[in-house]
């Protein structure tokens, strides 16, 4: 697969060649070097700069309060229940699919499953059988 | 059956019984926060009447089928009994047992009754100042990011900082507060 790809300033022929079980996108114009390695140079990430990452969190941030500081009490509970309705789902829907499952019902087995243990991991020393003996 | 029908079950359950209910967890923290989701339904329930943990439950139980085994929280060792809806999708509900802390007795008290279009009920809420102080008593990671959109959402200004800090005094978890305080950016 071949094939004119712009990039910010680079803009080369590129192609895909496999690096052991590993597709990486090579560029046939440029020196023969994975694109990521050319474009990391050109691009730094931001994970290479805290500050601008820290600022970057913060704005992301920022945004999600001024949002909420927008909505009603009414409203954050209604997307709360939402988000909750459909993260549910999208569990089922990843267990089906996880495990090739054609039962919805054996999803939701998988997804109590699941949801068992990450109980047991959230509440890992967080509770207890038995009250401490007053002494 | 969704979780806000969940919710409006539970609510449904503690009024037919009698009993002094109050929502809290994520339900609470949406209220005051940023929307999140969750898998639970979580409510305190007065023991002013004896047995009236036991009655709720046995009123859910064709729904919701309960942990017989009841668990402390090592924290303040207060009761808590843990079911799963029985039917699809599954949904946790925890029961808390209203008892003697200090804190746990006066958020009760504070708590505000509060009409929800989604549960289609009027009940009973935490107020945020008791979330936060609640969320940084527990002080797992997921409590503190709690605590601090609530802080960040309602805006310190328009909460009782004083009786925050009073609690967070009482509790030892100033320096929580502080730091959660401090990780929120201007806005």
């Amino acid at each position: 697969m071949t094939g004119r790809v712009p990039f910010g300033r680079i803009v080369g022929v590129f192609d895909f060649r496999m690096r052991g079980r590993n597709p990486i996108l090579v560029c046939d114009q440029l020196p023969r070097r994975p694109l990521s390695a050319t474009l990391h140079r050109s691009m730094p990430s931001i994970h290479d700069d805290p500050a601008a990452l820290k600022a970057l969190q913060d704005a992301i941030y920022r945004d999600k309060v001024l949002r909420a500081r927008r909505m009603t009490e009414q409203e954050r509970f209604a997307e709360g229940v939402e988000l909750s309705n459909s993260m549910i789902l999208r569990l089922h829907d990843g267990a089906m699919w996880q495990l090739n499952l054609s039962d919805p019902e054996a999803g939701w087995r998988e997804v109590r499953r699941r949801l068992q243990r990450l109980g047991q991991v959230h509440d890992q020393g967080r509770y207890s059988n038995q009250r401490p003996s007053k002494s | 059956m969704t979780v806000e029908e969940l919710a409006a079950l539970v609510v449904d359950a503690c009024e037919a019984e009698g009993v002094m209910h109050m929502v809290t967890g994520a339900i609470a923290y949406n209220m005051y926060g940023i929307p999140r989701s969750t898998k639970d339904v979580d409510v305190v329930i007065s023991m002013s009447d004896p047995g009236s943990m036991e009655r709720v439950v046995a009123r859910l139980a064709p729904l919701v089928e309960f942990d017989p085994q009841i668990q402390f929280d090592t924290l303040t060792w207060g009761r808590r009994l843990v079911g799963v809806t029985r039917f699809n999708p599954p949904c946790k509900v925890e029961l808390f047992e209203l008892f003697d802390d200090l804190f746990v007795q006066e958020q009760f008290l504070r708590r505000r009754r509060m009409r929800s279009a989604q549960i289609n009920r009027t009940t009973w809420l935490p107020t945020p100042e008791d979330v936060v102080v609640q969320k940084l008593r527990w002080g797992r990671s997921k409590d503190l990011d709690d605590a601090r959109d609530v802080l960040a959402v309602q805006g310190p200004e328009s909460l009782d900082m004083a009786y925050i800090e009073g609690w967070c005094g009482r509790h030892g978890t100033t320096d929580r507060l502080r730091t959660v305080l401090d990780s929120i950016p201007p806005l």
